[in-house]
């Protein structure tokens, strides 16, 4: 212990010896971490914002459960795809009671036409679980990712509507489909009289295949977060799209559990359950290709960046302290000549070296570890608006940090250096004290 | 057990050169006995680096054997010479050799980091009274940078001396010198082998310097004459 103190004291002093050389390989590794923990910051954010997004704002839940294929089938097979009164119940009796399980909502989705005045639009009409809803605004991923995307707002104006209006059904449009509605008719046609603002109709089938019409009323917008579907989603509850289309049956459950650790675990007892109860379902997590294609997709590919340039960024910060070290060590023959010659054993002659790479290392991954986060903090002060790609509208550039994730790309820093210093030590320093005195040209 | 600090018998040593090979011991004999004081004196090429190194137990010769404090150096493992180097030899180089970065103190004491066994406080008596004996103790907590060439060797010494060992070697200790300090070094060497029990090997190619010295090795051509 005396003697790490000492090789710690003695491997500091080197450091100061060689201070602007030091300082200057440490700037770059400081910098390079920070750069790559904003980076790495980023694709955290993407992924916190995208999950709360898939999972609350857009209530596919952590798991959904449906038919096979029901995700699509209900939208052109409805009478087959749905689950019906009685499976339904089955499946509320086996998430019952289940304590890993924060919440079971419904779904159900429909394609339909709305009809403004003379114009028409096709749309897919996806029904809200309102209990959903009023949990999500609860919920601290979306209140702290997703704060943009949900709208307080909408669940007293819902209810508010349901008492004065039981006839017309309700829709949250998104801000694409409000402008479509929004929009001032120019036909000369007769019958093309501008109807009141925010009224509409809906024109779709029902189970049986029998026409659907109905009025909405549009009573605020709901943006999906995501651009594509944005151009043809409107939000109504549940009951609404239900009463519209004459049924009593679901497309599909969702699931929500109170920690993604228990995810494993609450999906494989449904999972045995279902095979138990023999209902022919099929289980998806928010991360599968059906149910969250922009999370997994976009997270996939940034994070598959994101690692690489880990990689890419933590091998030339290897490389350079490895350069900077085979510098310091072969400038530093005679004092390692001298340690030898004077008894010291190799081993602690390669303490003494990689205790003075290792200092500089965790003095400038703590400084870069820093700077990141008062950048971090920086940038969320400026408060930058921005499109990232596949996202509606424009949102808060941030940077979100996520503690294993720094933890990880710090080791692995550590980690490249550590070969890198322990690859010149074994190289340079494992020979005779008299060929390093030698090499010093001073015997 | 022999009277001998040094025994060498029959030495071979020789470098390759590329394709040529340079034979530097050429059967060299010596013999040191305790508490006796040596020069080594020989033409620079002659071999005196080499011998050195190899009493030192830094090297090994290629033939013959050497004896250090009655024990064969051609049989230890690398870890035994180091303990040997460490514990009975004390080095003293031409080029000083400190450490920048430490104080004087803290340079002399250096040897010392491998005496588990002693305290901080025995560590720093034997710093001090080192320091004392080249009349260096007012410099103990000055840089060695800030030092001239003389005080530097002398704190060189100190280092030689602080682990108390059987036997010093000081190869070419003042070729760095100019003539008055070197002549100051030389006596100041003699003089701490009067007090001390420990053998003194010190070689130079400088006939002058070593005038006084009583027994003179001539070297040359890798053999004594
Ligand atoms: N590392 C070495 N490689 C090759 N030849 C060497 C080496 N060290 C010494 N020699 C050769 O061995 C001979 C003796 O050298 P050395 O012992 O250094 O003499 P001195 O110290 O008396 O000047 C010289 O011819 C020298 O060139
Ligand atoms: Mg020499």
């Amino acid at each position: 212990m005396k003697r790490f103190f000492w090789l710690l004291r003695l491997a500091s002093l080197n450091l100061l010896r060689n201070s602007k050389r030091n300082l200057i390989t440490g700037i770059a590794l400081a910098s390079s971490f920070s750069g790559i923990l904003l980076f790495t910051g980023y694709v955290v954010w993407v992924e916190k914002y995208l999950r709360a997004n898939t999972v609350f704002v857009n209530q596919s839940g952590h798991l959904l459960i449906s038919r096979p294929n029901g995700l699509e089938d209900q939208l052109t097979k409805p009478r087959t795809a749905l689950l019906k009164k009685d499976e339904q119940e089955k499946i509320e009796a086996m998430l019952k009671g289940d304590a890993d399980v924060l919440a079971v909502g419904k779904g159900l989705q429909s394609m339909m036409m709305i009809i403004k005045d003379c114009r028409s639009r096709g749309v897919i009409a996806i029904g809200r679980d309102e209990g959903i809803d009023r949990l999500s605004l609860g919920q601290p991923d979306v209140l702290k990712w997703d704060y943009e995307l949900l709208k307080p707002e909408q669940i007293p104006v819902l209810a508010k509507f349901r008492q004065v209006s039981p006839k017309e059904a309700a829709v949250f449009p998104s801000p694409i489909l409000q402008k479509f509605i929004d929009r001032k008719t120019s036909s000369k046609q007769a019958g093309c009289e501008e109807s009141a603002n925010g009224s509409l109709q809906l024109l779709g089938r029902t189970t049986t295949g029998e026409v659907a019409a109905t009025d909405g009323r549009a009573l605020g917008t709901q943006s999906t977060g995501l651009a594509i579907l944005d151009e043809r989603v409107i939000y109504m509850p549940v009951k609404d799209l239900q009463t519209f289309i004459e049924t009593d049956s679901v497309g599909y459950y969702t699931v929500y559990v109170k920690s993604l650790l228990a995810l494993p675990s609450v999906w494989k007892r449904l999972h045995e359950d279902v095979k138990a109860s023999g209902l022919d379902l099929q289980i998806q997590p928010f991360f599968s290709e059906n149910v969250g294609l922009y999370y997994i997709g976009s997270v996939g590919f940034l994070g598959t960046i994101a690692a690489f340039f880990v990689l890419l960024v933590s091998s030339v910060v290897g490389l350079s302290l490895f350069s900077l070290f085979s510098m310091s060590v072969t400038e530093r023959s005679m004092e390692i000549g001298l340690l030898a010659a004077l008894g010291f054993p190799a081993k602690i002659v390669i303490w003494l070296f990689e205790i003075e790479a290792v200092l500089l290392c965790l003095l400038s991954l703590g400084t870069g570890l820093l700077v990141a986060i008062g950048l971090g903090d920086l940038i969320f002060k400026q408060n930058i608006r921005f499109s990232p790609p596949g996202i509606a509208g424009d949102t808060h550039f941030t940077i979100a940090w996520e503690p294993w994730v720094m933890v990880v790309i710090g080791l692995t820093f550590l980690l490249v250096s550590y070969v890198s210093i322990r690859i010149v030590t074994v190289l340079k320093l494992k020979r005779s004290a008299l060929s390093l005195l030698q090499d010093a040209g001073t015997l | 057990m022999s009277d001998l600090a040094i025994e060498a018998t029959d030495v071979w040593k020789s470098y390759k050169l590329g394709d040529t090979k340079v034979d530097a011991l050429r059967g060299l004999s010596l013999q040191l006995k305790y508490g006796e004081l040596a020069a080594l004196v020989g033409a620079s090429g002659s071999g005196k680096s080499t011998l050195l190194n190899l009493l030192g137990a830094l090297d090994k010769p290629d033939r013959g054997s050497i004896a250090i404090n009655n024990r064969q150096v051609e049989a230890m493992s690398d870890e035994e010479l180091g303990q040997l180097r460490n514990r009975k030899i004390g080095f003293i180089f031409q080029a000083f050799h400190l450490i920048p970065v430490l104080k004087t103190r803290e340079n002399v004491a250096l040897p010392l980091q491998l005496f588990d066994e002693l305290s901080s406080k025995d560590r720093k008596m034997r710093v001090e009274s080192a320091l004392e004996k080249v009349g260096l103790l007012d410099f103990a907590d000055s840089m060695p940078t800030r030092l001239s060439g003389g005080q530097r060797q002398r704190v060189a010494i100190a280092r030689a001396l602080v682990t108390e060992p059987d036997l010093i070697l000081a190869d070419e200790p003042t070729a760095n010198l100019d003539s008055k300090t070197a002549h100051a070094i030389i006596d100041l060497l003699e003089e701490l082998n009067s007090k001390q029990k420990a053998s003194f090997l010190i070689s130079s190619h400088d006939e002058k310097l070593i005038g006084r010295v009583k027994r003179v090795l001539r070297i040359q051509d890798g053999t004594i004459v």
